[in-house]
Order: C-alpha cells, then sequence, then structure tokens
C-alpha cells in the first residue's frame, strides 16, 4: 500500500510537472526569495479555487509583482484568484518563515486549503471592500509538510485607490518575499525604526524650530520672518508624519490617499513659507519673481497627481531649484543691502545643494557611499536650510540683542551724564529761583506799595475833585449860621429896641423869628458839621465796617457833593440833576464811605459826561440840550437797586469791556487816574457781593446799574 | 423897588425878609424869590419890567446864575434890570464870566447886607 501510494504520489508529481514549471525552493538565501514565478490568474469568485487539488492547467500565467498599473486584467476583473504551486525542500519543513508583503489590492491567503492571512476586506462591492498597503509588512509563514505547496490569493480590486486611476505608481499588484522569520523581523522591525527614528528626529528638530520661533515672535511680533519659519517647521512636522504614515506602516488605500494629498499640500506650504521666511528677512518686497516661484509651488500638487512620473522631477528638482536659486537671488540682494544674515540663507540652499548632490551621486552609482552616509546625506540635505534659515533669525536676535546692551550702556552713561547736568542744571535753577523769587518779593512788595499809593491818589484825586463842592457846602451853611447869627443879634437889637417902645407884639414876632434862625443855625451848623464828617470818611484808608446805611440820603449827599465838585472845578460848568428815590427803602448793610467813593465817582463820571457834551454841542443848532443827571433807587426781592443815569456822551461799544480795567481813562492825561471805575467794581462786587453793570448808547448817554444785597455774605 | 432874589437855597428868603424886614414893612424894597434859573425867567416874564434889580446866586443845579444872566442880558440888553451876581469866595473864574456877560455887581458868600443895603440905597 505504501508503494502504491508513493508511486501514485511519484505519477502525480511527475504529471504536474508537466503540466507547469514547477517553482522550486530548495534553500532560502539570507536576502529571502520573492515569490514571482509559476503564478496563475483567473477572473471570478469561486471557493474551489482556493483547494489544493483544483486544476489550473487553463489558467493565465502571471507575474503579480509586476506593477499593478501594468496589469491592466486585474482592476478589470474585479474579483479574481492567484495560485502558485511551489516545491519546497525539508529544510524549510517546520521552520520559522514569513512573507514581506506588499500590494496594492484587498487579498486573502491561503496555504494548502487555509486560509492564513487576510489584508483588508475582499469583496466585489466597492462599498465593502477595503484594499490594504502593507508597505513590506511580515507575515508568518510555517510549511507544516514537505514538497508541494499550494499558495493561493483571493483578491479584490472593485474600487481601485484614487491615485491608481493617474498614477503609474510603482506599486506591485502583490509581492511576497520568503525569508526566515526570526532574523527578518529583526531587520524588519530594525528597519522600520530606523526610518521613523529619522523621521521623528526631523519632526523633533522641526518642533523645536516651531517652538523657538512661535515663542520669537510672540515676544516681537514686528519680526515676521520668525511667524513664517515658524509655520515652516509646522508644515514640515505635518510633511514627515504623513510621510512615515503612508511609507513605514499598513495603511488603508484610503487613508494612503489623504496622508499623500496633506503631504504633498503642506510640501507646497512648505516652500511658501521657507521663501517668505527669506523675503520678509531681508525686507525686500514681493515682486513678479516671488509670484513665479509661488506658481511654480501651487503647481506642483496637480502635476503630482496627475503626472506623478513628471511630478516626481518637478517636485524634487523644478521646484527646489526655483526655491534655491530664488532665496540665493534675494540673499545676495540682501547682502547688498547691508543684511550680513542673508549669508546664512546662502549657506543653507549650498549646503543642501551638496548633500543632495552626494546622495544623488550615490544613487546614481557614480560615488559609492554606504547606506549610513547615503541616509546622513540626504537627512542633512532636508534639515540644512530650516537650521540655517533659524541661525539667521538666532543671528540677528543675537545681534539685535547685542545692539540694544551697547544702546543700554550708551543710554545708561548718557543718562549718568544728563543726570549729573540735570542735577548741576538743578542747582543753577534753584539758585536762580532763590534770587528770581527774592527779586519777584522785592517787585511785589513795590507793587503793593505802589498800587496802595495809586489807591490812595485814586482817593485824593476824588477828594481833589470835591474840595471845590465841599467847600460850597461847606461854605452855604457857614454863610447862613454867620448870616443868621448876624440876624439875630440886630433881631435882639430890634426887639429890646421895641420892647422899650412897649410893643410886645412887634416883640413877641421877633422872638419868634428868633427862635427861628436859633433853628436855622443849629440846622446849618449840624449840616456842615455832616459834611466835614463824611469828607473824613472819605479820606479813611482802612477798610471800614458794614453797617445798616440809608441808602437814599447817602445817595443824595454824593449827588450834591459830586455837583458842587465840579461846578467848582469846571467853569461855566451847568448840569440839572434829579433824585427818584424810592420811599421806604430797606436799609442795607455797607461799608459807607466805599458806597459813598463808589457813588461819588459815579456821579463824578455822569457830570463830567454831560459836561463834555455839552462843550462839543457848544457852537452847535443843539441849544436844547439840558445836561441832565439823574439817580433812582428802587427795591429788589433780596436788595435795592441803584440807577445813575446821564444824557452825556455815551460810551462807544468797543470801550464798554475795557472801562473796568485799571488804569483805563478817556480823560485827558493828569484828570483822570483810571482807577476809580475799576476800584468802584471791586468795592460792589468783591466787597458787597453785588453787581455793577453798564448800559450805554453813544452819543445819547449812560446807566450805571448798582445791585446791593441786603445782607451781603461775608 | 421889586428885587428878585434867586438861589437854591430855601433859608435865603428867611434871612433876607429878616434882613430887611423894616425895608419890607416899610415897603421901600419889595422882595421876590426864585429858587432856580428857570422860575427865575418864568418870574421875570409875568413881572416884566417892575423887577429892577436881580440877584443871583452862581451855583444852583440845572440853569446856573451864569446862563441865567446871559438870557436876561439877551432880553434886556442893558439895565434895568441891574444883575448882582452872588459869588463863592475866591470863585474869580465865575466872576470874570459874569462881567463879561453884563452883570452889574457882585456879592460874596456870606452876604454883606450892610454893604448891600448901601448899594441898594
Amino acid at each position: 500500500m505504501k508503494h502504491l501510494t508513493l508511486i501514485l504520489f511519484l505519477w502525480s508529481s511527475f504529471t504536474f510537472a508537466q503540466k507547469s514549471e514547477v517553482f522550486r525552493i530548495d534553500s532560502l538565501p539570507k536576502e529571502g526569495i520573492v515569490l514571482d514565478k509559476g503564478w496563475k490568474w483567473h477572473a471570478g469568485d469561486n471557493a474551489e479555487w482556493a483547494k489544493v487539488g483544483y486544476d489550473d492547467v487553463g489558467w493565465e500565467g502571471i507575474d503579480p509583482t509586476k506593477e499593478i498599473t501594468k496589469l491592466p486584467q486585474i482592476g478589470m476583473a474585479k474579483i479574481g484568484y492567484l495560485r502558485l504551486n511551489f516545491y519546497i525542500d525539508s529544510t524549510l519543513v517546520g521552520k520559522a518563515l514569513a512573507m514581506e508583503i506588499n500590494q496594492t489590492i484587498a487579498s486573502e491567503i491561503y496555504l494548502n486549503n487555509h486560509l492564513i492571512h487576510k489584508l483588508g476586506v475582499v469583496s466585489k462591492n466597492p462599498k465593502l471592500e477595503q484594499i490594504l498597503l502593507p508597505n513590506g509588512q511580515l507575515f508568518s509563514l510555517i510549511f507544516q509538510k514537505l514538497g508541494f505547496q499550494t499558495l493561493v490569493v483571493r483578491y479584490s480590486l472593485a474600487n481601485p485607490p484614487i491615485f491608481l486611476k493617474h498614477k503609474p505608481l510603482h506599486f506591485s499588484c502583490f509581492s511576497a518575499k520568503l525569508v526566515f522569520s526570526d532574523k527578518s523581523i529583526q531587520s524588519f522591525a530594525k528597519h522600520k525604526n530606523d526610518y521613523a527614528l529619522r523621521n521623528y528626529l526631523k519632526i523633533g528638530i522641526y518642533i523645536l524650530l516651531f517652538l523657538i520661533h512661535f515663542f520669537f515672535f510672540v515676544s516681537f511680533p514686528a519680526q515676521k520672518a520668525n511667524l513664517f519659519i515658524c509655520l515652516y517647521g509646522l508644515c514640515n512636522i505635518v510633511v514627515f508624519h504623513c510621510e512615515n504614515l503612508i511609507c513605514n506602516l499598513p495603511v488603508s488605500a484610503h487613508d494612503h490617499f489623504f496622508y499623500e494629498s496633506t503631504l504633498y499640500i503642506s510640501s507646497i506650504f512648505v516652500a511658501l513659507f521657507s521663501l517668505l521666511t527669506v523675503y520678509s528677512y531681508l525686507q525686500i518686497p514681493k515682486k513678479s519673481i516671488f509670484w513665479i516661484v509661488f506658481m511654480v509651488s501651487v503647481f506642483s500638487y496637480p502635476i503630482s497627481l496627475y503626472a506623478p512620473d513628471f511630478g516626481v522631477f518637478y517636485f524634487h528638482f523644478i521646484l527646489t531649484s526655483s526655491l534655491a536659486i530664488e532665496s540665493i537671488r534675494v540673499s545676495i540682494k540682501g547682502l547688498g543691502n547691508k543684511k550680513p544674515g542673508a549669508w546664512f540663507i546662502v549657506a543653507g540652499w549650498i549646503g543642501y545643494i551638496l548633500f543632495v548632490g552626494c546622495f544623488f551621486l550615490a544613487v546614481f552609482g557614480i560615488i559609492t557611499l554606504d547606506d549610513f552616509w547615503r541616509e546622513l546625506s540626504i537627512n542633512l540635505a532636508l534639515v540644512s536650510v530650516p537650521i540655517c534659515l533659524s541661525l539667521m533669525l538666532a543671528n540677528d536676535y543675537a545681534n539685535t540683542t547685542k545692539t540694544l546692551a551697547q544702546k543700554l550702556t550708551e543710554l545708561n552713561t548718557l543718562a549718568e551724564e544728563k543726570q549729573q547736568l540735570l542735577a548741576a542744571q538743578n542747582e543753577t535753577l534753584e539758585r536762580q529761583v532763590t534770587t528770581r523769587t527774592a527779586e519777584l518779593n522785592q517787585s511785589l512788595e513795590t507793587l503793593k506799595a505802589t498800587q496802595a499809593q495809586l489807591i490812595e491818589r485814586e482817593k485824593l484825586a476824588s477828594l481833589g475833585e470835591l474840595t471845590a463842592g465841599i467847600a460850597h457846602e461847606i461854605q452855604n451853611p457857614l454863610n447862613f449860621v454867620n448870616n443868621f447869627a448876624e440876624v439875630s443879634t440886630e433881631l435882639i437889637d430890634e426887639m429890646t429896641e421895641e420892647l422899650g417902645k412897649g410893643n410886645q407884639v412887634e416883640a413877641d414876632t421877633i422872638a419868634q423869628d428868633l427862635k427861628q434862625n436859633l433853628e436855622k443855625i443849629n440846622y446849618h451848623g449840624k449840616r456842615a458839621s455832616s459834611i466835614v464828617k463824611n469828607m473824613l470818611e472819605h479820606s479813611r484808608t482802612n477798610a471800614g465796617h458794614k453797617e445798616p446805611t440809608d441808602i437814599n440820603a447817602l445817595i443824595d449827599e454824593c449827588l450834591r457833593l459830586s455837583y458842587h465838585g465840579m461846578r467848582g472845578q469846571f467853569r461855566n460848568f451847568q448840569a440839572d440833576y434829579e433824585l427818584n428815590l424810592a420811599s421806604h427803602l430797606p436799609s442795607t448793610k455797607v461799608v459807607k464811605q466805599d458806597l459813598g467813593r463808589v457813588l461819588l465817582n459815579l456821579f463824578n463820571n455822569a457830570f463830567y459826561a454831560v459836561h463834555e457834551r455839552m462843550k462839543q454841542l457848544e457852537g452847535t443848532q443843539h441849544h436844547d440840550y439840558v445836561p441832565k443827571v439823574s439817580a433812582s433807587t428802587s427795591k429788589l426781592k433780596n436788595g435795592i437797586e441803584i440807577r445813575i443815569k446821564d444824557n452825556g456822551t455815551g460810551i462807544p461799544e468797543a470801550l464798554k469791556k475795557k472801562i473796568f480795567q485799571p488804569f483805563f481813562t478817556t480823560k485827558p492825561t493828569g484828570e483822570g487816574t483810571g482807577l476809580g471805575l475799576s476800584l468802584s467794581y471791586e468795592i460792589i462786587t468783591q466787597g458787597h457781593g453785588g453787581s455793577l453793570n453798564i448800559e450805554s448808547t453813544e452819543g445819547m448817554g449812560t446807566t450805571f446799574i448798582i445791585e446791593l444785597p441786603f445782607e451781603p455774605k461775608t | 423897588m421889586n428885587i428878585l432874589v434867586v438861589d437854591d437855597e430855601l433859608d435865603i428868603r428867611t434871612l433876607f425878609e429878616q434882613k430887611f424886614r423894616r425895608e419890607i414893612k416899610d415897603k421901600i424894597f419889595t422882595f421876590q424869590f426864585a429858587h432856580s434859573g428857570e422860575s427865575a425867567l418864568e418870574l421875570l416874564q409875568t413881572e416884566g419890567s417892575s423887577i429892577v434889580l436881580i440877584l443871583s446866586d452862581i451855583n444852583m443845579p440845572g440853569m446856573s446864575g451864569i446862563e441865567l444872566l446871559k438870557r436876561v442880558r439877551g432880553v434886556y440888553p442893558s439895565a434895568p434890570p441891574k444883575v448882582f451876581m452872588i459869588t463863592a469866595y475866591g470863585d474869580k473864574e465865575n466872576r470874570e464870566s459874569a462881567s463879561t456877560l453884563g452883570a452889574d455887581d457882585f456879592l460874596t458868600k456870606p452876604i454883606d447886607f450892610a454893604s448891600l443895603k448901601e448899594k441898594l440905597q
């Protein structure tokens, strides 16, 4: 029976060998064997096709390790089977082996009727299918038996990835490399780790770049170059992360497309931000060349998507070269503009060109570099530009700090010098201020004395004006006193005479007259006495005491004094006066001599004005002009009002604002001090809390209106 | 003899009436009194030529004695009536003015009645 079985086996092996060329694996080399021979393909989906004994003689021979785009039947079938029968030597039976798989399909892998791996989800329905790109991932494999093995791949490609529609990417349809599991896993892990390490090392550098320049930008937003280089770093982080995801790890086709697009778009931004960093640092306006490079960058994405072979060239050569040329060009321009940091840009790009050059020379076998140096040169190329840009900004920052420190030192020195100068100036100033203050105090004292003298002079002047009036006023009562005394003496003689005659009636009449005369003498004596008293009050210099005063009586007295004063002072003076005094006017608390001075002043002005007008009209046809000064009083709600009115020359509008100013006068030199109205104003407003206003029409006359409260505020 | 006394002081009347008591009683003199220039002119108009002498003060409110003199002399270029001006002591200016305007004589305050009587005689 055993012999029969052996015979059958040998026959079947023979016939199998006759049917197809058997792929034999006698030993496994260190680098493994790619299973690229002996494959058969058939479109469709039939579970029987996965079985060992199925006769696939009529199936089409195929090499599935070819690029997927070169096997159009695979895509067109949407679902199908790949079968490989191969022979293994006893040295491989029971050994831990592995398959390093690359594919662009969804697959289920069967070994000798057993499903051993599922890569994605196989389905004819595009919605259910999930294509997986394993990126050389290792899948375990153990041959349980000696001899012929049947490896079947049930696959689907119902929904090809977008990039496959346009891109003849060099992706195998299905490639399996048979390797020893233990050694390969080590080497695979090392390879993947090295790849990830390199990528994340670069990402680390860019994170640092991003953080450093982000903080630089936040602390000094005016330097926009920091913002651009920080964004440059950020985009590079995205680029290298995406690269790691699509090249180093198993990824679904959908994710692959997303990551790859993100990578390309981020790369465009990397290019733009590197250029913007340079432009911003060198402060060069963006002209047409910048926008050309900008468009070159932007076009790289659609070109990479729709013409991938050219895209690779475009991206790695045209775009990079244009960036390098433009950066170096503006850097040289920057050097001319005294931007020494531009050397860093030039150095960065020269470094990039050198390292990339080494890499490609090694790739094309012109020079010999082992893997380490090759990797090192390409990675140094990738970081040389950003590191140099960063160094440029750091150098700029250092220079700025250095300049600032120098300026600060200069400033401190200057500040110290200024401080000393200021101190010296202060001292001088203080001395000057002290001297000036002393001088000013002296001047102030002199001024006060002068002011006091002026006020005194004003009083004396007004007193002088009144002298004639006072003389007349005193003379009149004194005349009466004298005349009545004299006549009384005569009357006594007459009375004695009449009594001697026995004429008692006549004697009584004379006695009555005598009595009357004595009363007259008394009256006129008091009148004279009152005038003298008022004159003394007028000349008193100290501030008086407010006391209830009969304002009407004061007005009457002052008007008469003023009138007679003017009479005495001016030849041919004539004027009429009138008093319209309110009866029962409440007595008002005033400083009598002060208010008297104000009234005298106003009456004097009024009489002066009518006299002046009279003089002006002399010899003209206005014979009917009657110069007249009137005074009236009236009771207000909280006080009294005094109006002093004249029909004199009036005050021109332009002078109305000035008449209360000290030393302003319209009188000829020597006739007025210019202090009368200003003192009057002060007495009424400040001294009595009242108001002094004026109504005047030029050529018509003037009215001064005084308002006084009954009880002035103290 | 009708005499017009012009003075703003009311007591002048009492004084004159007492001083010329006898002359008034004996009707030697008749005195009329006006207390302003204006009322003096009115009196002159009503009394007419009966007034032979005007005794006028110079300093009066309204129409002054000088003005009154001017008006009187406007109507009567020469005496009658005679005009005696009563001036304050030392009032040279007014005295000169009055003299120019045709005043006949001057009396100085206080009025020396003895002298006045002599002049009236």
